[in-house]
């Protein structure tokens, strides 16, 4: 685990060289996807990187107070740990994980929902604070689900490392720990039936309602990243580790692809479900997930 | 120009963002926008967005005569969204007040009360009317964005090419 | 499921949109600006009395009238073709484009005023 090694993952691939690009790809992919399943054309190729400097060049209004610094801080702070996440995907075999990686990814995944949250109780707007309240409810809602389906493999493989976890072989429950984090994503990544938070018809633009130019350029480019990092997540945890570098990267990135595809799916298909359906869908989900997983994984640790 | 110049107006060109807001129209010309995202039209293909926040939005579109009640959002909404930005007024009513032009509640047509851009006629105008309006205003947001961003003032297509700018707070 | 089924359908099919210059047919019918045809206008000024909207401004001195039509104003509901008794009003079959400048496309005609052809064989 040497400096050039981590220096290259976290800066180029799958770090910030390569996830940002890739970030405009995955969002153009979910709308021309969403797009042609209704029968129409879509955007242009890479319209979020056209979205992205569009929005560079507006005019943002001063934003007096700590509020207002506040305000500017979330975004940047939202892209760097987007990307940070991205980077410790372990996708090319290398000696670069450290054991607790699993952890640091998932606190990184956290951070552009919290940070969300915080956006819009900093906009001091009504919209955005109608809009925080109901992110950080479903984020206590679906991250039951999906921190218990992450910690159940783990347990299981008896490792926090994610290149021991990647590397692992596949068991039943791991199939069922990859379903349990499909099932989480919609609601990670602002997509129907679990999209409360971008409910435009009846909270405006929800947190971000205040935001503005290149700081709302910022927070698109965090779900961008978000949506990398995710899918790439469930990619490592679905793909077989292959040996050639290029192999492992062109099979990570099809396989998030598929990811992607999946979900637009679900997400072309189903309507917007209310807060307590939300709630209790993943409720239910958890009571499953405890039943199936967490004593199969416990179970496998005792060796019966 | 320079390069970062030249990026900045094929984003505006090829990402118009719009914010619909209805000053007392009958919604004949609101039903007409909506369809301009369905399926047949698909404004999506010129990358537009329907915003549901003025702040996110780069151009406005204004249907209705505007009414007495309806000014003061108007130019509260106008305020909020960021500049360099674009007005397009569909159908007759913001270009003239149409059939009301007895009424007693409006005040008067849009362009008595922010500068406007692309005018869309129709009663209501089609969709692809909509469309062409639409593209034609984020062309005159990529062209003339330096002059939209001075500071304060917003000068239209129109008052663009026959010399005169007005400052319109 | 059929949601399923509907989606990969439509996945598979050619999208029905008009790529963008293209537009759909304007069916026949279409009420669009107002065309004036100034040989068969006489003046009598009821196009001006039937509008809606105020659209169509009709002046008159001793020896000449002036036709003005504002499409700006205009409802497009067509009682001014539908009540020029000399059929000199039609409605074009195509939306009118979008422009640029407040008043762009008004006309106006002014045109002296004449003696209304009476038809042949009207018994004095």
């Amino acid at each position: 685990m040497n400096l050039s090694t981590i220096l290259s993952r976290f800066l180029v691939f799958p770090g910030l060289l390569f996830a940002v690009p890739a970030a405009w790809f995955y969002l153009w992919v979910e709308r021309k996807a969403m797009a042609r399943m209704q029968q129409r054309i879509g955007p242009p190729f890479m319209q979020p990187f056209f979205d992205f400097l569009k929005l560079m060049g507006k005019e943002v209004p001063a934003r007096p107070g700590f509020s207002g610094f506040l305000m500017r801080t979330w975004p940047i702070f939202s892209v760097a740990a987007a990307a940070g996440a991205c980077g410790l995907l372990p996708v090319i075999q290398s000696g670069a994980g450290f054991n607790g990686d699993l952890i640091l990814l998932l606190s990184l995944l956290e951070v552009p929902s919290m940070f969300l949250i915080a956006a819009g109780f900093s906009s001091r707007s009504l919209w955005g604070q109608i809009g925080s309240v109901r992110e950080a409810t479903m984020n206590v809602a679906y991250n039951i689900v999906f921190l218990m389906a992450v910690i159940g493999i783990a347990v299981s493989q008896q490792t926090f490392s994610l290149q021991a976890l990647a590397q692992s072989h596949g068991s039943m429950l791991r199939w069922v720990a990859v379903l349990a984090i499909l099932v989480c994503l919609p609601a990670k990544l602002h997509m129907n039936p679990f999209s409360l938070t971008n409910a435009e018809q009846e909270i405006y633009a929800g947190p971000t309602t205040e935001y503005v130019g290149a700081e709302l350029a910022m927070f698109e480019l965090a779900h961008g990243l978000e949506w990398v990092a995710a899918t790439g997540l469930v990619a490592v945890l679905m793909a077989p580790m292959i040996a050639n570098p290029f192999a492992a990267a062109a099979v990570f990135v099809a396989f998030s692809l598929l990811v992607v595809l999946v979900l637009t799916g679900i997400a072309a298909g189903t309507a917007r479900l209310a807060i307590d359906s939300s709630v209790r869908f993943y409720g239910q989900c958890a009571v499953i997930l405890i039943v199936i997983g967490v004593s199969s994984a416990l179970l496998m640790r005792i060796k019966l | 120009m320079s390069l970062w110049k030249k990026l900045l107006c094929l984003g505006r060109r090829k990402s118009p963002w719009l914010f619909h807001m209805n000053s007392g129209s009958c919604n004949g010309c609101d039903i007409e926008l909506i369809a301009a995202l369905t399926p047949r039209y698909d404004a999506e293909q010129l990358g537009v967005k329907l915003e549901p926040s003025p702040r996110h939005a780069d151009i406005i579109c204004v249907s209705g005569p505007v009414t007495h009640t309806a000014v003061g959002a108007l130019k509260t909404v106008y305020g909020q969204v960021p500049n360099p930005k674009a007005v397009v007024a569909i159908g007759s009513c913001p270009a003239s007040t149409n059939v009301f032009i007895d009424s007693r509640v409006l005040a008067g047509p849009l362009d008595k009360h922010i500068p406007v851009d692309v005018y869309v006629p129709g009663c209501p105008p089609r969709p692809d009317a909509i469309l062409q309006g639409v593209a034609k205003a984020a062309q005159i947001l990529a062209e003339h964005a330096e002059a939209k961003n001075l500071a304060g003032v917003n000068v239209t297509h129109a008052q663009q090419a026959s010399g005169t700018a007005e400052v319109k707070a | 499921m059929n949601i399923v089924g509907l989606l990969l359908n439509n996945f598979s099919n050619r999208p029905v949109t008009f790529r963008f210059p293209q537009r759909p047919p304007v069916a026949p019918g279409y009420r669009g600006l107002v065309i004036h045809e100034a040989e068969k206008c006489t003046g009598c000024g009821m196009c001006a009395f039937r509008c809606t909207s105020r659209a169509i401004d009709f002046r008159n001195t001793r020896t000449h009238f002036t036709w003005s039509y504002d499409p700006s104003q205009c409802t497009f509901c067509g009682r001014c073709v539908d009540g020029c008794a000399d059929h000199a009003l039609t409605q074009a079959a195509e939306c009118p484009a979008p422009y640029f400048n407040p008043g762009e496309l008004k006309i106006s005609a002014t045109l002296p005023r004449r003696e209304k052809k009476l038809p042949a064989g009207d018994a004095e």
